[in-house]
């Protein structure tokens, strides 16, 4: 395929231009991804005014084959019907940032306004009332271009202040983002290092779970940890086969006589299910875990698929 | 690893990036609630591009089919999540056009090129998008002709500056200044609209 830049050789080393040759390569080939000469965050701008062009397309509603087709193709039966017309999430809200305050006129000087002192003629000459009378005409002038010049260049200023704020903003955007993923990444470290604590902890219970009632599924296995404190667990389980349509796995904390419910999900073939919490239902005695609707159950009702073995 | 005392709200905002890191974790739901948002515009300009919706449909199927598959090629540095969808919508129902024209051509058919009347969408109401569309429609007819002329044919037709230049029989060095023109007054007069894709 061929670029723009193939076309659009850079004449200047305006990096403005740069960035805009860079934001129309990203164009011609439909990636945004690879790295350019430009300015990072000016590129980045300009790539976001080729976005927003087809913002001035009136939209056009999609056909629902489109999106059943799409479903179908990433087998969604669940989803393949629903159209997602029907089921809006609310977006994001956007905080509109206000826009930079507006110069305001600038006053002229007072002197420019003041009253002309009526100005007494020396000896009666006109000509040299004439000359003193084009003074304060003059001063004026003068005022009035120096005011206009200033005024032009106030103007510019304000022009370049609010591209370097545009250019920071990107900036920003892209310093909370990494600040935002560190926080996630650090949440996670934490969690897989309470975790870890947890299974290498000597005094943690290992209880394996194995298939168990009649709808066997052979390669259905897993592995459950509790601590010492008997509260925080940790449940690994592999080999599940995928639920059907409508249906999901529902954990169970069984006692005596009580079947407390430890929520619902689903399984994907080669993944391994990690679930965990911490706190399990003091009368613990085993878990099991069940085939039941995908909204879950009150109660074991449909087919056992684990359970704790002994 | 999803802790079942404390399950997610599902009804809470999402932004985009936190749609395409859901679809990065299998989430169906966040495939759907990104087509309904992003679906209309991106077929607007399949259809702007192909003419026939019909086609713009299919290219609309494939795109969000990447997007399953290939949510991790998003990066957040460099575009917004409906910037990057333009661009491979773009991308894709201009890659269409190119092959159409080919067929065309060695067929001795007349292309036909794309109308300029549009089907509003059921149900699409959200005011902010519609200001949004209002403001780039505007920007846009505000442009002097010659500079959106060459905007246009660059993004909507998939033209390269020379192509543009030889089809319009206007200097190759005006055509860019053209398009280096308007893309700097429209990036001026659409920083708000800007801001809130970031």
């Amino acid at each position: 395929m061929t670029t723009e830049t193939d076309s659009m050789a850079p004449d200047s080393a305006d990096p403005e231009d740069q960035a805009i040759l860079e934001a129309l390569d990203a164009l011609a080939s439909g990636d945004v991804s690879a790295a350019g000469s430009a300015d990072e965050a000016l590129r980045r701008l300009y790539v976001e005014v080729l976005g927003l062009l087809p913002a001035s397309l009136e939209p056009v509603a999609p056909s629902d084959r489109v999106w059943q087709r799409l479903a179908a193709g990433i087998q969604l039966p669940a989803l393949a019907g629903e159209s997602p017309s029907e089921a809006p999430v609310p977006h994001a809200q956007i905080v509109p940032i206000p826009p930079a305050p507006a110069v305001t006129s600038i006053a002229p000087p007072t002197a420019a306004r003041s009253t002309t002192v009526p100005f007494a003629p020396a000896s009666g000459s006109r000509a040299a009332m004439r000359r003193h009378s084009r003074w304060p005409l003059a001063l004026a002038a003068t005022l009035a271009f120096a005011l206009a010049g200033l005024s032009l260049y106030l103007l510019r200023n304000l022009d370049e202040q609010s591209d370097q704020v545009a250019t920071l903003y990107v900036r920003l955007a892209a310093a909370e983002r990494k600040v935002a993923d560190a926080h996630q990444a650090q949440g996670k470290l934490s969690e897989m290092e309470k975790k870890y604590s947890l299974v290498t902890d000597p005094e943690v219970s290992i209880n394996r779970l194995s298939p168990a009632g009649e709808q066997v599924q052979p390669g259905a296995r897993g592995i459950l940890f509790v601590a010492a404190d008997h509260s925080h667990w940790v449940l690994a389980v592999e080999g599940l086969q995928p639920t059907p349509a409508g249906q999901g796995y529902q954990l169970w904390f069984m006692g005596e006589s009580t079947a407390v419910s430890g929520g619902t999900f689903s399984a994907r073939p080669g993944e391994v299910v990690k679930l965990s919490s911490e706190s399990m239902p003091a009368e613990t005695k085993a878990i099991m875990i069940t085939l039941e609707p995908a909204t879950g159950s009150p109660l074991p009702s449909g087919p056992k698929v684990l359970a704790t073995v002994g | 690893m999803p802790s079942l005392a404390t399950p997610e709200t599902a009804a809470a905002p999402v932004s985009d990036a936190v749609l395409i890191r859901r679809i990065g974790e299998r989430q169906a739901e966040a495939l759907q609630e990104l087509y309904r948002r992003h679906a209309p515009n991106l077929l607007a300009l399949g259809k702007r591009i192909l003419g026939a919706v019909e086609d713009a449909e299919e290219v609309l199927q494939e795109v969000f089919l990447r997007v399953w598959q290939e949510p991790l090629r998003y990066n957040p540095e460099r575009s917004s999540v409906s910037t990057w969808l333009v661009l491979i919508m773009r991308s894709r129902a201009i890659d269409r056009l190119r092959n159409r024209r080919v067929v065309e051509r060695a067929h001795g058919a007349a292309y036909q090129e794309a109308g300029d009347s549009y089907t509003s969408p059921e149900g699409v109401e959200n005011v902010l998008d519609r200001q949004r569309e209002g403001r780039v429609r505007s920007e846009l007819l505000g442009l002097p002709a010659e500079q959106r002329q060459a905007l246009e044919m660059a993004f909507f037709e998939g033209l390269t500056q020379s192509e543009i230049s030889e089809k319009t029989g206007i200097p190759l060095g005006t055509v860019k200044t053209r398009t280096l023109l308007a893309m700097k007054k429209l990036r001026k007069n659409l920083r708000q609209e800007i801001r809130e894709l970031l």
